[in-house]
């Protein structure tokens, strides 16, 4: 059951970022990136491994649609890679449980907007210098990934307050 | 060894990691053939339909800035083809190409567009199968888009003018300055005309057009000039252009086909050759 709700949501982010977010263009330059919420997401338990090939796979199958093969699933890889650094590092007083799941209900709204807004912004500057290539325009890279950080942010809280609701203990 | 053993099986997740991102890597560097890749393989099969669906509804919600530009596009047509009746001269006698025209114009959808990254492409639905070849070049009503930088049988990646690597050849349209139109990559909506020997005579306001090439024809509007920078850089000055078309906002586009190309660079090999 779980396995099928995760292929769900895997289906249903990678389409909703092909067909919607990617029409998204603010003035020209903030296209939120919804997808990676994917990552935000997976249980605390999976395996890391899991966890790091999942994100490889969202960012190629993101690949396919948009840019350069490798670009998304370079930035996926390496967020999943730092997801479970970045959970130990955001201070917490929830004592960790075996139903909770990362997300916005089960968590502080403190945490979730620590831990979604670290991980976030670690792909987006990773994403832009790796499709930028160069260091010549830094500011304005980096300018341009804060934006998109902060799209991207506001939309998962969205999708968290309309999808999702508190786990229920086992 | 059996802590070696150990310390691998226990931090595979790592060398998980590493290879993952060597592979994208591989990847990123080797964007020529992935491109063929992607066309020829995934981007055909899964993403070609899905891309040319979103484009449809796209196209279904800006139906109206759509009919807007259609009668603007209508009003100079007319407007032009009543300037044609009333000034009629000899020059018009050697200059009709009517029969075998240098440039046809091949209408394109955009089914794939981006102006956020440094790097961008524009996927048009039209390719092989409508004699579609690589360096003829893509533009709007208003303004010039790209360049055709790869075809598969269906599908075509254009280079657009927001990429870091386009660069064409450009002139004032009152006093035939030339220089070389770039994109610095900092505004989507402006380029930058670079190699300018001299700025004077110049006034911000003046119209960018193309300069005579196998890929644009002649005069085709690009943009105005917003700003005259007054330092030298080698011995050149640039100036800002705004540009006329809005790259994020389109959705339909011409291809151009200049019949005489093959012709042309085939006598260049020629003469290279000899």
């Amino acid at each position: 059951m779980n396995k099928f709700l995760h292929i769900l949501i895997f289906l249903f982010l990678l389409f909703f970022q092909v067909l919607v977010a990617d029409s998204i263009a603010l003035w020209g330059i903030v296209t939120p990136m919804l997808y990676i919420m994917f990552i935000l997401i997976l249980p605390f338990q999976m395996p890391k491994w899991q966890v790091i090939l999942l994100g490889f796979l969202m960012g190629f199958c993101i690949d396919i649609f948009t840019g350069v093969l490798g670009q998304h699933a370079a930035a996926c890889v390496l967020i999943a890679f730092l997801r479970m650094p970045i959970i130990s590092l955001v201070p917490t007083h929830i004592k960790f449980e075996e139903h909770m799941r990362p997300i916005l209900w089960d968590m502080h709204f403190a945490w979730f907007i620590q831990y979604s807004l670290y991980l976030t912004l670690i792909h987006h500057i990773f994403f832009f210098f790796l499709d930028t290539m160069s260091f010549k325009n830094f500011f304005l890279v980096l300018g341009i990934a804060l934006l998109n950080t902060v799209a991207t942010v506001i939309l998962i809280f969205i999708f968290q307050i309309l999808f999702y609701k508190p786990s229920k203990r086992y | 060894m059996r802590n070696l053993f150990d310390f691998i099986v226990k931090n595979s997740y790592v060398f998980l990691f590493i290879l993952l991102e060597i592979i994208c890597f591989v990847f990123i560097y080797q964007s020529g053939s992935y491109r063929k890749w992607v066309m020829n393989s995934a981007s055909k099969e899964i993403s070609g339909p899905i891309l040319e669906m979103r484009a449809s509804y796209r196209e279904y919600i800006n139906l109206k800035n759509i009919n807007e530009l259609l009668i603007s596009e209508n009003k100079d047509l007319i407007h032009t083809a009543y300037n044609l009746n009333l000034s009629y001269s000899p020059a018009h006698i050697f200059n009709d190409t009517a029969n075998n025209p240098v440039f046809e114009y091949v209408p394109a959808n955009v089914i794939e567009n981006t102006t956020h990254k440094q790097s961008n492409y524009i996927i048009l639905d039209k390719g092989e199968k409508d004699s579609i070849a690589i360096d003829m070049g893509v533009i709007t009503a208003r303004g010039i888009v790209g360049i055709v930088k790869d075809v598969s049988p269906h599908f075509c990646i254009v280079l657009s003018l927001l990429h870091k690597e386009f660069s064409i050849s450009a002139k004032l349209k009152r006093n035939d300055v030339a220089g070389i139109l770039i994109w610095d990559g900092i505004n989507h909506s402006k380029a930058k005309l670079k190699n300018i020997s001299s700025i004077e005579n110049l006034k911000v306001g003046d119209t960018v057009v193309t300069q005579h090439s196998l890929i644009f024809p002649e005069n085709y509007p690009i943009g105005t000039v917003s700003k005259i920078n007054q330092q030298v850089k080698g011995g050149y000055f640039a100036l800002d252009i705004l540009l006329f078309e809005q790259l994020s906002k389109m959705s339909k586009v011409w291809i151009i086909k200049n019949n005489y190309a093959h012709e042309l660079s085939t006598l260049k090999e020629k003469v290279d050759n000899e």
